[in-house]
Parts: structure tokens; C-alpha cells; sequence
């Protein structure tokens, strides 16, 4: 919005008699304008949080005009963000990091006035999902992927999901800026397969609506992807449904005999292939053993089967790989898995600490295990498939430092379990702490910066971030010991820092710092600028 | 689609319950295949449909689930069937999905009867193309809202009382406030708008807070003041916008006490009385494991019942309390979180020991007297002992799901407390254990339906209605295309039999609608070890 346009909104503020409030010296006032029409935009929620997280989060409604003020704000750094129906929560003058933007610095007895809200509406991106025929196809999932960081791995995670009408079209709305794989997913198809039989399997395979990427693949890698600008309203994304081919798979549980009904899943070993498999599975009737799961599409999975919830857990896995012909005679040892028992350590008393045993995409669900006032804690049916060793409910100031299994320390990420298996989880204080500020290209302050702290160790739960307040400063508090390296980014999109194809460019800014136990340090940074898109 | 997903899954569940008891009777020999063929054409232009599937549920053992896809001619057959007991449907993404023989909103269909190497010919489907309603959801400012959802409710028995359910079907609204409810079938529904998130934002200085509650359409907060709408097969209602209505909410905040490490409490608020309604979505909060606190947003005021379960031990119950809501802010609610003890039990045969059947996986349920809440369950092990785990206190129906062959329940009884007819009432303390007391000498009834002039009539409901009114001993079947039935497992009592054209279901829990056919029924007094054969003459509909 430009001054001229502001003048008219004053003007007609005027005649229709609307009277500013007289503006306290603390205090932020501005307007919040549509980002792709630049006109006012009414009934806007705001929120004023500062950056240092301290004090409450002042809210306040903008008028018919879309203007607002905050009142008697205290001295400090904030962050604006504003939502309304139509456009999910923002922050003002946030980029590729939602959780940062302009920092408006609030001093004694000077007011921020004139600040211009560009509000994003929620994108869109919509199309029509048609049968081989070209005919609609009702009731179809789409299923929206997007390219970003999680646990420091770079790949297509899931950003939505929604269903066609019965006119094959659908919309996916409040998407943020990026690039995403689109995919529609006939979860119908194959459900009515025949059932097992005790007769030899067909010799060809069966045919379903396999899962389509647009503009027209089975194949996440060869499918175009749609980049998504803010607010943008992208439609004709239209994809046909692609017939291929689905086997059965066969087979019969072995060992311990089960005397409740077994449900018998196979699930694929992606997160993608995960949300785009239409749940194939089967039971096994008490006494029974054997199964046949019908529509299954090529790929790789892991064959899972667990007891009804109503009785004593017995399990079995098996990592399987089908391609396009039956499978018959897959064996599946069931067992009742072993007990690991261990104790949690930490000066002070870990008692209520949460030990969990995680497994890729969950197959395994998590077994979970409390530690009680001595620190210890019982692992129930634990299986031979490797688990992740993490904690949950730490005690006040505490991190995980060390996973000794049998005396040895070992990576919690990737821990197999023979029976009689002693966990030994020693707990460290995060007691250091971190000061610092971020400077600009000009050596003066820069606020909004997106700090980040790298563990030399790479361990994912020992990173530590923060965004630099109006002076360009920082604290970081609770820190584990150990060896970090520091750097601020102007622009940085979550999780990115985890990246190291992100971080190697830029590592001649980095500053290396060694914290102490209760060890306190301060740091400069030079901001890292955007690129220019 | 998602709910005839669950129903078919729930069919398909059913077939293989019924497949397990009835293994004994699995021939050892081989017999010629049968199969099941037919035309399938549009209900309302009469031509012929390609590319449905057909699909044959086993209702008997040594059945298998068999499919076929009609050809350009909308003909298909379903080959190589065992003999048996089948249901067959039909699916097409732009047609009502249809068992065969089923009428109106009902699922249940006729059952085919296949005899070894039949080739039963003429199952032919008429399928109604989808209805829709569609229209948008609105907000004070006749702005669009999105994700609200939109259901199509129409009144089906539950327990013998009317009551409405989303029976129509359901649609979230897309970003521009949009709905389109496909997959109606033909009928006289009326649309509640229920909106999802809420209480987002801060609430004002007096603590309230501004929420939107479920609306009917145009713009009624109840039943009674909507407008109903009236589908037709293959046509779209339009312009069914539905105004939400605003009004004052407020915050529940409250505290959990005796939470133990590694659980994962979540509050819930239901309505009092609210039915198959009564669950709102996203009227619940987690429960700060760090403090028992919790929060919960948008909350306007009424009668509720709030409680608390542990997420991370699914199989557990919870613990319920009731919660009045006025205009204020309510705090301070607290409650203790116990968990309820576990209910452990055992099936007690009474008669000779020679009689006694074998336990087999017999599955104990509670069935919940209060419509819409949950249900606990347990497998019985061999020797009938059986364990439920953590039952909340409550109201129950106990059942044994199934009944060894030509066996039937006498009592059942708590700490030596016996279930009345309107069920067993389980105390906090679990109350003892519990008896579930069974005997040989099931009475059995077998019989065909008959029109006015004597001849089988295919594919009609069946009722038996107990004397006593005892929920757990009415009975359904559905007659085949031959007109036969079978109801086994009996308990002995007086019996009314009904078999009324083009019964709703569940209306033969009703008393009204027993009261209006009783005359032209079949008294029948069972006693152990009966057997009987019954002709019924098909009651025209009033």
C-alpha cells in the first residue's frame, strides 16, 4: 500500500467521523492490507508476541479500515502475526521461516506507527481426478507432498489430503509456499478383491487404479512437481487414474499358537508409500494360520502381525519385497518378543522419565516403559528388529547423553535386542548457556535473524535455535555441554539447518563454540543474507 | 464412502463369524462349483452400466468372496462359488452402492442360496445414481467457512427409538465454504452444518469467547426448527446454505489428578443425552502430563459429561463426570483419574457334562445401555475364564458373541447380582465377578415367508420379538430368494414372529410398530430343545 492509498483511508476514516485513538508512546499501530489486491482487510485477528518470549502475547481486532493498534506495550522486540477466515496465521514480514518476521522494536516513549500488514490468503491447488474412461471420479484421495527438511533428511513429506466430490474435483487449501507432489490415491480399488481360497492362485496378477502422480506417473520419481507461490490460486491440476498391477500375498504364522483372532497388515516401508497404500491386510480366525492379502501393489513392505486388543500380545515381522507376480508360502514366526529391563540415570532422580523403543514409520508401534524412583524401568515384547532408544518426560534441565547397552555405549538410532539385554540411559544437565548478537552487512544490529546452534556430535535433539531480538542479541538457555557450531540466517526455512548440502556453503561464517558444564560464553555472528530469488 | 466402507467391512467380519461356527459342517468331498449371474442397468435411464463390480459375501462356511466387473452389456458372473449362503453387492463411484434384494436406506439384502453346481441366473441390479446435495456454509458476514462438516441426517431406530444419524452422509466444506454431499440415496433428510476448530484466538476481558454451533440448515441451532430436504435418485439439491449461528462460549479448565508416568491423558467433552449426535468434534484437550491441567476452548453452554482416558493404554476405560456449562468461564474442575479395575469372569455351563460344547473364542461384549458409548470386550479362553480390562462403571448389556452351536445364555450375573432385562449396572469397584451362565437345549425356528396367494416371497426381514421386551433376545433374519429362514440359538420364551414388507431396520424394537402388526404375526412359545417350522405370510406395509 502506498501513501497515496493510505490518504484515502484517512479521508474516508474522516467523513464517515471515525476519530483515531490517541496513540500511547508504547505502542504499534498500522494497518493490514489483502498481499495480492492491497486493499484493507477487515476482521483480522492480531497477535504482539516478543521475540524473547517474555510476558503474555497481547491481542487486538482490526477496525472496518483494517487498521490496529496494540496499546501500552512494554519495551522490547515483537513479532506481529495476524489470522482471519481465509487466511490461516502469518507473521508479518515472514519468508521461507514461518516462525520468524519483522521485529518491531518497541522503545520508551516512541511509538511504531505505520506498519503495513501484507496479509497472504491460503494458497489453493485444485483439479479434477478422472477414471481411465476420462470419466470423474468421485471419492478419490489427493494427496499433497511437500519438499522439506525433517530429521535432517531432505525429501517429499506429507502437507494434505482431501477427497474428490462427486465431480472428480477437488481443492487442497492453506498450503504453504513450495514445491509439492500431487497424487491421487483410488483407496476403493482393490478392496473388492476375491478372497482367499484354498485353490492355487491365478497366474496373472490382478488389476486395480494404481496410485497417480501428477501429471501422470506411478512413479513418485518421474512425477512433475507443482510450485506453489503465497497465496496462489493454481488450479487445473488434473490427473487419470492409471490401471496396474496388484498380487496376493500368502502365507501362515508359525510358533507359539495364538488364541485370539490375529490381524495380519502390510505396510510399506516409506512414509510416502505409507499414506498412498490402501491398508492391505487380513485376519486369522482363533485356531487358524493361514492368510492371503489380495490388491497389493508392487513394492516394498514389511508383513506385520499383531493379537486383537483384547488379548496377550504376540507379533511377528518380515520385511518382504512384491513385485508383479503371486506370493505364496510366506512364513511368519509369531512370538511374544523378550523383556529388556535397564535404569535411567541422573543426578537428582529420573523417576517418570519415559523410555521409548521406536521403529522405522512406527511398523512396530513404540513400546514404552517408565523408570520408577530407583530409575528403573521394564521393556515388554521387545522383537529382533532394530528400534530407536529415545526419552520422553525428562526431568526438569535434563538431556540424553549417553545409551550403553551391556556396558557398551552405542548409537541410540539403531539398536538391536538379544534376550537378558541391560539399557543403562545416563542423563546429562543442560546447564550452559549462550549470549550473543547478530550483525548485519553494515556491522550494526540485525533482528528477526534465525540463530542456530549445531552440535558437533550431529545428535538431532542437542540442536538449538533461536531469533534474534531488536538489538540483534540473544540468549540461548539450557544448553548440553559440548562442542557447537554458531550461525544466524536472515532467511532459512525450518529444519533446513539439519541439512548439510545448507550448511557446507556458508561454514566460513560459522563460529565454534565449547560449552562447559555451567559454562557461559558469548558470541558475534554476521548474518547470513537471503539469496535472491 | 468412508461409512460403506466400515459397513461392507463390517459385513465382511460378520461372514467370517459366521463362517468359524458353522466349520463342523465343511464337506469333504468336492462339488461342482456354482454361480451367480446377471444384468446391472441404471435405475433411472434403464440402460445397461459397465465396469460395476459385483461382489459375493460368503454368509455360510466353505464360501469365498468372489468378484466379477460387468462387460459393456452391464452383464456379469460370478464364477466357481462353493454352495452356500451368499450376499452379493454392487459398487459403481457414480451410483448408490447396493446389496442385492436390499430396499430403501436399508443394507441388508436377500441372501442367495446356492446349491452345489447351480447356476443361478437373473440377479439383476438397478442401480440409482448418486443424489447430492450441495451449498455452501456461511459465516455472520456471509463469509465462506471451510472445514465445517456437513451431514445429511434422516431418523433410523436405535433401540427402538427414532433418532437422527448421519445416515445421508457427509462433506467437508472446501475453501470457499463449499459442500457437496454425494452417494444420497433417495430420501427426505435434513443437513446439520457442525463446525471443527474454534476458540483459537484470545478470549475477550470477561473471559468468553465467541464459538459457532452446529446449525441446521437454513438456520436453526435444533431438529425442530430445520427445513428438510427431499432428494430424489440422480438429482441435485442445490443451494442448501446454511448459516451458522454465533454465539457466546466460553473455557473448561480444570486439572487431572493421580496421573501416573507415561501416560497420556485427553479430556472430552460429550453432550448429556446428545445420542449418536452427542460426540462434537474437537470439544476435547490433551492434559498437561508436566501438571494434570488441561483447557478446553469454545465450550457454549449446555449439559455435558466430561471425561478423561489414557490414550496410551487404548484398551483401557476412562472416567466420567457430569459438567454443567453456563455463560462463565468454569475453572477449577478437578477429578481423580482412576483407572477402572478389570472385570474377570467366567462362562459356567449348567447341564450334563456329556453336553458341554468346547469354548472357542467365544467374545464377551459390554454393551453400553447409553446409545453412542463404549463398548468392552474380551476373548474367552478355552476353559471359559475370560478378563475385561478396565471397565468405566456404567450400565451394560453383556452378550456372548457367538453362542456355541444349540446353546443358549439362562443368566448372568455380577457378584451374584442378577442383569435385568434393561441390563447390569457395573460400580466403580468392578462389583465382583461375573457370571455368564449357559445352557444346551437352544430352541430353533425355521420357516418361509408367503404372499397372499401362498407363494415364497424373496427377501424379506424376519423379526422375533420376545414376550419379555429383554433387549438381548430380539432376533432379525433375513429370508433368501426362496423366501426361507433360520433363527438358531433361542432362548426359550414366548415369541411374536413378524415378517413386514419393506421393514425399516430396527423397527421391531419399537413397541408402536409391533403394537400395529401384532395381530397379523405368529405367536409361538419356545421351549429347550424345540424345533419348530413356521410359514409366515408377509404383512402388506400400512
Amino acid at each position: 500500500m502506498n501513501l497515496l492509498q493510505w490518504k484515502h483511508v484517512v479521508a474516508a476514516a474522516v467523513v464517515l467521523g471515525v476519530t483515531f485513538p490517541r496513540l500511547a508512546a508504547e505502542s504499534i499501530s498500522g494497518q493490514v492490507v489483502h498481499a495480492l489486491t492491497g486493499n484493507p482487510l477487515r476482521r483480522v485477528t492480531l497477535t504482539a508476541k516478543r521475540v524473547d518470549g517474555k510476558g503474555e502475547p497481547a491481542t487486538t481486532q482490526v477496525d472496518e479500515y483494517g487498521r490496529f493498534v496494540f496499546q501500552n506495550l512494554a519495551a522490547g522486540g515483537y513479532l506481529l502475526s495476524g489470522e482471519r477466515n481465509g487466511f490461516d496465521r502469518q507473521i508479518h514480514g515472514s519468508r521461507s521461516n514461518p516462525n520468524t518476521g519483522t521485529v518491531l522494536a518497541v522503545k520508551d516513549g516512541q511509538p511504531v506507527t505505520g506498519v503495513v500488514f501484507r496479509l497472504f490468503p491460503n494458497a489453493v491447488l485444485s483439479g479434477r481426478v478422472l477414471d481411465a474412461d476420462g470419466e470423474p471420479m468421485p471419492n478419490v484421495g489427493v494427496r499433497v507432498f511437500r519438499r522439506q527438511f525433517y530429521n535432517g533428511k531432505r525429501d517429499w513429506y506429507p502437507a494434505g489430503g482431501v477427497q474428490t466430490n462427486d465431480r472428480g474435483e477437488y481443492r487442497v487449501s492453506g498450503l504453504r509456499a513450495g514445491r509439492y507432489l500431487v497424487c491421487a490415491v483410488d483407496y476403493s480399488s482393490g478392496f473388492d478383491m476375491p478372497g482367499a481360497t484354498n485353490g492355487p492362485l491365478p497366474e496373472s496378477p490382478d488389476r486395480v487404479n494404481a496410485a497417480t502422480f501428477y501429471p501422470g506417473t506411478t512413479e513418485p520419481e518421474r512425477a512433475a512437481p507443482v510450485a506453489i507461490a503465497r497465496g496462489e490460486d493454481r488450479r487445473g491440476i488434473d490427473i487419470q487414474l492409471i490401471k496396474g498391477t496388484a498380487v496376493r500375498v500368502r502365507g501362515r504364522v508359525t510358533g507359539e499358537a495364538a488364541s485370539a483372532m490375529l490381524a495380519v497388515g502390510l505396510r510399506p516401508t516409506t512414509v510416502m508409500q505409507a499414506m498412498l497404500a490402501a491398508g492391505r491386510g487380513a485376519l486369522i480366525q482363533p485356531g487358524e494360520r493361514t492368510f492371503e492379502i489380495s490388491g497389493v501393489r508392487p513394492g516394498s513392505y514389511v508383513l506385520t502381525v499383531q493379537s486383537m486388543r483384547d488379548a496377550p500380545v504376540v507379533s511377528a515381522f518380515l520385511p518382504i519385497e512384491v513385485g508383479e507376480q503371486h506370493i505364496d508360502g510366506v512364513e511368519l514366526p509369531l512370538s511374544e518378543g523378550i523383556e529388556i529391563a535397564g535404569s535411567v540415570l541422573f543426578e537428582g532422580g529420573a523417576k517418570g522419565t519415559l523410555v521409548r523403543l521406536g521403529t522405522e514409520s512406527s511398523l512396530a508401534g513404540v513400546i514404552a516403559g517408565p523408570a520408577n524412583e530407583r530409575g528403573e524401568f521394564k521393556l515388554k515384547g521387545v522383537h529382533s528388529i532394530p528400534y530407536r532408544v529415545y526419552v520422553a518426560d525428562l526431568p526438569p534441565g535434563a538431556y540424553l547423553r549417553t545409551v550403553k547397552l551391556n556396558g557398551q555405549i552405542i548409537d541410540p538410532g539403531n539398536v538391536s535386542f538379544s534376550p537378558g539385554a541391560k539399557l543403562e540411559i545416563q542423563l546429562g544437565k543442560t546447564s550452559a548457556e549462550l549470549k550473543g548478537v547478530v550483525l548485519g552487512a553494515d556491522e550494526t544490529p540485525f533482528a528477526g535473524a534465525t540463530v542456530v546452534l549445531i552440535p558437533q556430535s550431529g545428535r538431532a535433539a542437542l540442536y538449538r535455535t533461536a531469533i534474534s531480538d531488536q538489538e540483534g542479541t540473544f540468549l540461548i538457555k539450557n544448553i548440553a555441554p559440548g562442542r557447537y557450531k554458531a550461525l544466524a540466517w536472515e532467511d532459512l526455512e525450518p529444519e533446513a539447518y539439519r541439512d548439510p548440502e545448507v550448511v557446507k556453503p556458508v561454514e566460513d561464517r560459522a563460529v565454534h563454540v565449547a560449552l562447559e558444564e555451567n559454562g557461559r560464553s558469548e558470541v558475534k555472528l554476521n548474518v547470513i543474507p537471503m539469496t535472491k530469488e | 464412502m468412508k461409512c460403506l466402507m466400515i459397513l461392507l467391512s463390517a459385513a465382511l467380519l460378520a461372514g467370517a463369524f459366521q463362517e468359524k461356527q458353522q466349520e463342523q459342517a465343511k464337506p469333504a468331498v468336492e462339488e461342482k462349483k456354482a454361480s451367480i449371474e446377471g444384468t446391472i442397468v441404471d435405475g433411472v435411464s434403464g440402460s445397461p452400466l459397465k465396469n460395476v463390480t459385483v461382489m459375493s459375501l460368503p454368509a455360510t462356511s466353505g464360501g469365498s468372496r468372489a468378484s466379477a466387473t460387468t462387460d459393456e452389456a452391464g452383464h456379469y458372473i460370478l464364477k466357481d462359488l462353493e454352495a452356500g449362503k451368499y450376499m452379493v453387492y454392487a459398487r459403481h463411484p457414480r451410483h448408490v452402492l447396493q446389496m442385492y434384494g436390499s430396499r430403501g436406506r436399508s443394507m441388508a439384502g436377500t441372501p442367495l442360496n446356492l446349491a452345489a453346481g447351480q447356476a443361478l441366473k437373473g440377479i439383476d441390479f438397478k442401480l440409482q445414481p448418486n443424489a447430492v446435495i450441495s451449498g455452501k456454509v456461511l459465516d455472520e458476514e456471509n463469509e465462506p467457512l471451510k472445514d465445517v462438516s456437513v451431514s445429511a441426517l434422516a431418523p433410523v431406530y436405535q433401540r427402538g427409538r427414532r433418532q437422527y444419524a448421519p445416515t445421508g452422509g457427509m462433506a467437508n466444506t472446501n475453501d470457499l465454504g463449499e459442500f457437496r454431499i454425494s452417494n444420497v440415496a433417495a430420501g427426505k433428510y435434513l443437513v446439520v452444518a457442525i463446525p471443527r476448530m474454534q476458540g483459537g484466538g484470545a478470549p475477550a476481558e470477561d473471559g468468553t469467547e465467541s464459538a459457532y454451533l452446529p446449525t441446521y440448515y437454513p438456520n436453526s441451532p435444533d431438529a425442530s426448527g430445520a427445513a428438510p430436504v427431499t432428494v430424489t435418485a440422480g438429482t441435485e439439491v442445490g443451494g442448501t446454505d446454511i448459516r451458522l449461528i454465533k454465539t457466546k462460549a466460553v473455557r473448561v479448565r480444570g486439572k487431572v489428578l493421580g496421573m501416573t508416568a507415561g501416560q497420556r491423558l485427553y479430556v472430552q467433552l460429550r453432550q448429556k443425552d446428545g445420542g449418536m449426535l452427542g460426540m462434537m468434534p474437537g470439544r476435547g484437550a490433551p492434559v498437561k502430563p508436566a501438571d494434570g491441567s488441561f483447557e478446553i476452548t469454545a465450550v457454549t453452554p449446555g449439559s455435558y459429561v466430561l471425561h478423561v482416558r489414557d490414550g496410551s493404554a487404548p484398551r483401557s476405560g476412562g472416567v466420567s463426570v457430569p459438567l454443567e456449562v453456563g455463560d462463565r468461564p468454569v475453572s477449577g474442575v478437578t477429578m481423580d483419574f482412576v483407572l477402572p479395575p478389570d472385570v474377570s469372569g467366567e462362562i459356567v455351563f449348567d447341564g450334563e457334562q456329556s453336553q458341554k460344547p468346547t469354548f472357542k473364542a467365544q467374545r464377551i461384549v459390554l454393551e453400553a445401555t447409553d446409545v453412542g458409548l463404549a463398548q468392552a470386550m474380551a476373548t474367552a479362553a478355552e476353559d471359559g475364564t475370560f478378563q475385561l480390562k478396565s471397565v468405566s462403571p456404567g450400565k451394560y448389556f453383556v452378550r456372548m458373541m457367538p453362542a456355541p452351536e444349540g446353546t443358549y445364555v439362562s443368566s448372568v450375573t455380577l457378584g451374584g447380582q442378577r442383569m435385568a432385562d434393561d441390563g447390569l449396572e457395573i460400580p466403580p469397584g468392578g462389583g465382583g465377578k461375573l457370571e455368564i451362565k449357559l445352557r444346551a437345549g437352544a430352541a430353533q425356528v425355521e420357516g418361509t415367508v408367503q404372499d397372499a396367494e401362498g407363494q415364497p416371497v424373496s427377501g424379506a426381514m424376519v423379526a422375533m420379538i420376545p414376550k419379555s421386551k429383554s433387549y438381548l433376545l430380539y432376533q432379525l433374519s433375513g429370508a433368501d430368494q426362496k423366501g426361507a429362514f433360520t433363527f438358531k440359538n433361542v432362548t426359550p420364551e414366548d415369541y411374536l414372529l413378524l415378517a413386514v414388507q419393506d421393514m425399516e431396520p430396527g423397527a421391531h424394537m419399537d413397541p408402536e410398530f409391533v403394537k400395529r402388526y401384532e395381530s397379523k404375526g405368529e405367536k409361538l412359545t419356545l421351549k429347550e430343545n424345540d424345533r419348530k417350522g413356521v410359514t409366515l405370510k408377509l404383512i402388506p406395509k400400512e
